[in-house]
């Protein structure tokens, strides 16, 4: 199976018979390298500026849900592979 | 030893993974009724218990239940208000709705029984609820947009002024119309998926932890774990769908200008917060 025939849709990406772990195993460390440099930056941005604490947590969690999406895709895409759905 | 394994020792052993979406129990017709549905329903009247028993007898001085209940929706009110100002207080019926009901559904999901029984599946580890909440909220806010701003709304996604200032910059307005076009759309998806994603993984990380660990008791760290992440997740989610709201009925001319009271909330100015002094 070659990645031309994919495209060209003569074969499926399931016949590249990937473990079903490999886009979460690939992808997540990049959502986590996000996640824990929002948290450090807004933990030293409360600790300069303990009054704006509300703002910045729920700025925070926004940008941290925003990131863990595209972890959480990749999830879904595991899944995908794992039922055979794509 | 026998009494711990008493099918013989297996290591790992089978997981009965939950299932991706809810099975369904009976049809009506061409519909199905799942057990997401009725799972659902047992939320539902939950919550509307809850309510019921705080405001049978309504006092002038809460206490008990009604005291809680009054926390709560004076918490979620206040949020609503420190995120969009006092016109976002509107929007507290949808945004406290879609909060609650997704809470109360992620932390069932992490009570045993549920997802594992057939008549128990947590709503919001079935993508098709998640999506409903989505294109519901969806559909309200561009609704919420178009009746603020009448046809002016639709100015972010065709915006042809750029062309008076020569058509290189109005090819680029036009096609930054499209890209915001398309992430209106895209917002449906994400929605859809980060609630499902961390509330399936969640389940899957806890029958898998159960699994491995032999000890069910070892499990517990995840399951506090886990319903942190409900609480989160059902945050996120009410919370976007707000911000949402609150990027919809905002003009786009007037928050370009200079020294308008919109602009200087967002930028304190240098008199309203001195530099801290060297110690």
């Amino acid at each position: 199976v070659t990645i031309k025939q994919i495209v060209k849709g003569k074969k499926t990406w399931n016949s590249l018979d990937l473990p079903p772990g490999s886009p979460s195993a690939s992808v997540s460390s990049a959502p986590a390298t996000a996640v824990g440099l929002l948290t450090a930056k807004s933990s030293e941005a409360i600790g300069r500026n303990p009054d704006a604490a509300g703002a910045i947590r729920t700025n925070m969690i926004l940008g941290a849900a925003l990131a863990e999406g595209l972890g959480i895709l990749s999830f879904v895409l595991g899944i995908l592979l794992w039922t055979r759905i794509g | 030893v026998e009494f711990l394994f008493p099918h013989g020792f297996k290591y790992p052993p089978d997981f009965h993974i939950p299932s991706l979406t809810g099975e369904s129990l009976f049809h009506v017709g061409p519909l199905s009724y799942t057990n997401a549905h009725l799972t659902m329903a047992i939320v539902i009247v939950l919550l509307f218990g809850v309510v019921w028993l705080a405001t049978r007898d309504l006092r002038e001085r809460p206490s008990g239940l009604q005291n809680a209940t009054e926390l709560l929706v004076q918490g979620l009110s206040d949020f609503v208000v420190s995120i969009g100002g006092p016109s976002a207080r509107k929007y507290l019926p949808l945004f406290g709705t879609l909060f609650l009901f997704i809470v109360v559904s992620n932390w069932l999901s992490v009570v045993p029984f549920v997802g594992q029984v057939k008549f128990l599946h947590s709503p919001t580890a079935d993508y098709h609820i998640n999506f409903g909440m989505a294109v519901l909220a969806w559909v309200a806010y561009q609704t919420e947009g178009f009746r603020t701003l009448k046809l002016e709304y639709a100015k972010r996604w065709f915006n042809l002024s750029g062309f008076k200032d020569g058509p290189f910059i109005g090819a680029i307005f036009i096609l930054v119309g499209l890209i915001e076009l398309f992430s209106e759309i895209f917002r449906m998806l994400t929605l859809t998926l980060r609630l499902w994603g961390n509330v399936l993984g969640g389940e899957i990380m806890l029958v898998v932890m159960s699994g491995l660990l032999f000890l069910p008791g070892l499990a517990l760290p995840f399951v506090g774990l886990e319903v942190f992440i409900g609480l989160v997740q059902g945050l996120v989610f009410a919370l976007l769908v707000l911000m949402y709201f609150v990027l919809a009925v905002e003009s786009h001319d007037e928050e370009h200008q200079e020294g308008s009271h919109t602009d200087t909330d967002r930028v304190p100015s240098p008199e309203q917060h001195p530099q801290a002094r060297a110690a």
